[in-house]
């Protein structure tokens, strides 16, 4: 008797024992998390670069030491010299001109893509799909110069088109991650649409896009993150400054000088709000979407 | 009665033409967008071109057709680039391991653990120009908090960035921080479709917490750490943004102590053209193409003996 209640409360006391230390190292981690996020966003808020520059950190300034001079500067200091628009400004409206293209009609054209690959049975589908499938194991960036050499050739370097277009096909992780999920939609369902008289244009809008929109949300989510984050193809395409994307525009003003610290880190808070933001609104989409593709492969 | 209705599902004339048609978009756009840039690349790679403009170019001699590949084979700086790329994967390992110690300490009854999951893929959807901005602010010699917390254990002040011993450290520890969260949220997943019952049965069979793990847990999760350690070497061979951006006055790092082979391949055709051109760069290209082909080769290869698909 007293020797299984005696195993039961060693049972209990290191549970507990195990629970703490659970919890003190999730705890580290996110500390080391955090911590580097708020330290930017207190620096974007204090008033003078001496006191975001001072040692040792000021975790909690005062009330007065604190201001919006970090982000009053970042939309009226840097202009771009042709327009004299706010430079931040433009970048924004370039990334979002750039974004909201890419995301839905590449989208729309993987969805598509999927659509034949899981509904449609062709004699092409395994050598398509097999293509497709192998361009993704190809490292992208043996494709970088001959690309900016053939564009400058055609004189599209410097537009918009060559981040946009080539985009705009769709791309074989969204097909392959679609073409998964739209696999999981019963027969039966696109039968009886069959049966009323519908067609791939109907069967594909009325019922595999509103059967599908979770799957579709988390592709266009990591879509459109991937694309407002790019740096590497707007660096070497665009040249005029009115052109600029944010990345390119925030690179460009502080990746040199850190002059004032204020105004540098209110520039990384913003560009880091709207995908968090759209992480923390869309996250369980998001997240189902990153481990469909990654476990099924 | 084998139904006409439902026609989409048999190879029809009619199907193979309008499958075809409704899936060619993504492979029209590999076509043009791929297919093309890859052949010219190799074209490229056996030419003297120097600057963008293709009207300049010119095949190299049949004699010297490999001479830009031999350029850069004997190109010291070529070989610092590779030997710095290896270096940086070494984050990878580093990051899987720590993403599967938090996946397997959140696998259990805990309260808030959807906090915690949150927050710890925070960095892998953020801008990575901010965080290099936000890193250069941590890791700042005068006034970043790296300095500031290992002071307090009496350490001197380290130039973390303008030094060549501790660049590289220094883009890993970053790296880790920024790729935990992706290895986390996929571990976590795959976590969570191993079969308790295995568990359950060892522990009646008197299997320790520990033996569990390394003898049920981790085996049903070696497909997934296989898939994140291939993926994850070919997109770390590539690493050039964090590289480009975090260092302005001193580009590529004190000593090139940060210069990737993309990096390598960027100063060679957009920065340095006049000395190497377009020949060079696109030969390192292949070069990089070929040392990622063999270590996903190696890791098919080697993956035999390590994972389990049961």
């Amino acid at each position: 008797m007293t020797e299984t209640a005696a195993k039961k409360r060693r049972g209990r006391v290191s549970r507990a024992v195990k629970s703490t230390f659970s919890y003190a190292v999730l705890a580290a981690f996110a500390l080391a998390f955090l911590i580097p996020f708020y330290i930017i966003l207190i620096t974007s808020f204090k008033a003078t670069n001496r006191l975001a520059t001072s040692t040792p950190f000021v975790w909690l300034p005062a009330f007065r030491d604190l201001g919006w001079d970090g982000y009053r500067n970042l939309f009226t200091e840097y202009t771009v010299t042709k327009t004299g628009a706010s430079m931040v400004l433009t970048g924004v409206k370039n990334t979002f001109l750039v974004a909201v293209p890419v995301v839905f009609v590449g989208m729309l054209a993987s969805c598509v893509s999927a659509y034949a690959f899981a509904k449609i049975d062709f004699r092409l589908k395994k050598t398509m799909f097999g293509a497709l499938l192998f361009s993704m194991m190809l490292p992208g960036i043996v494709l970088l110069i001959p690309s900016f050499v053939i564009f400058d050739f055609l004189y599209l370097t410097d537009t918009f088109f060559p981040l946009i277009v080539p985009a705009m096909f769709g791309s074989a992780a969204g097909v392959f991650f679609l073409r998964q999920f739209f696999s999981g939609i019963p027969d039966e369902l696109l039968d009886a649409g069959r049966i009323d008289g519908m067609g791939h244009a109907r069967i594909f809008l009325q019922i595999m896009i509103p059967l599908s929109l979770p799957a579709i949300l988390a592709q266009a989510v990591l879509g459109f993150i991937a694309c407002y984050n790019d740096y590497l193809n707007p660096l070497i395409y665009l040249r005029q400054e009115e052109k600029y994307t944010l990345q390119i525009a925030l690179q460009m003003f502080s990746g040199g000088n850190m002059t004032h610290l204020p105004t540098v880190m209110a520039g990384a808070v913003l560009a880091l709000i709207p995908t968090i933001a759209v992480y923390l609104v869309a996250q369980k989409y998001f997240v189902a979407g990153i481990t469909m593709s990654g476990l099924k492969a | 009665m084998e139904n006409h209705i439902y026609k989409a599902g048999k190879k029809t004339a009619k199907n193979n033409v309008i499958g075809a048609l409704l899936a060619s978009p993504p492979l029209i756009g590999l076509l043009l967008f791929t297919a093309v840039p890859l052949v010219f690349s190799l074209l490229l790679s056996f030419s003297g071109l120097k600057g963008f403009d293709v009207s300049d170019m010119r095949f190299l001699p049949a004699g010297e057709l490999f001479a830009n590949y031999k350029t850069v084979l004997a190109h010291g700086l070529f070989w610092k680039s590779l030997l710095n790329t290896l270096y940086a994967a070494a984050a990878l390992p580093l990051s899987i391991v720590l993403a599967l110690l938090l996946a397997q300490l959140l696998n259990q009854k805990l309260r808030g653990k959807k906090i915690f999951r949150t927050l710890y893929f925070i960095p892998f959807v953020c801008s990575i120009i901010a965080l290099t901005q936000m890193w250069r602010m941590l890791l700042n010699t005068q006034y970043g908090i790296l300095n500031e917390f290992f002071g307090a254990f009496g350490i001197a002040k380290i130039n973390w960035l303008g030094d060549s011993k501790y660049f590289m450290p220094s883009m890993i520890v970053m790296g880790v921080w920024q790729t935990i969260g992706f290895n986390f949220i996929l571990l976590s997943a795959a976590l969570t479709n191993v079969n308790p019952g295995y568990g359950e049965a060892a522990k009646v069979d008197g299997a320790g917490a520990w033996t569990r793990f390394w003898r049920i847990t981790l085996p049903a999760l070696t497909p997934t750490l296989f898939y994140l350690l291939v993926m994850g070497l070919i997109a770390s061979l590539q690493e050039f943004t964090r590289f480009q951006a975090i260092n302005q006055t001193v580009p590529g790092g004190p000593d090139n102590a940060g210069l990737t082979v993309v990096y390598y391949m960027y100063r060679m055709s957009f920065e340095q053209n006049i000395t190497y051109g377009m020949g060079p760069a696109n030969a390192a290209a292949w070069l990089l193409t070929a040392v990622v082909m063999l270590i996903t080769f190696l890791n098919f290869r080697l993956s035999k003996k390590w994972v389990s698909y049961d």
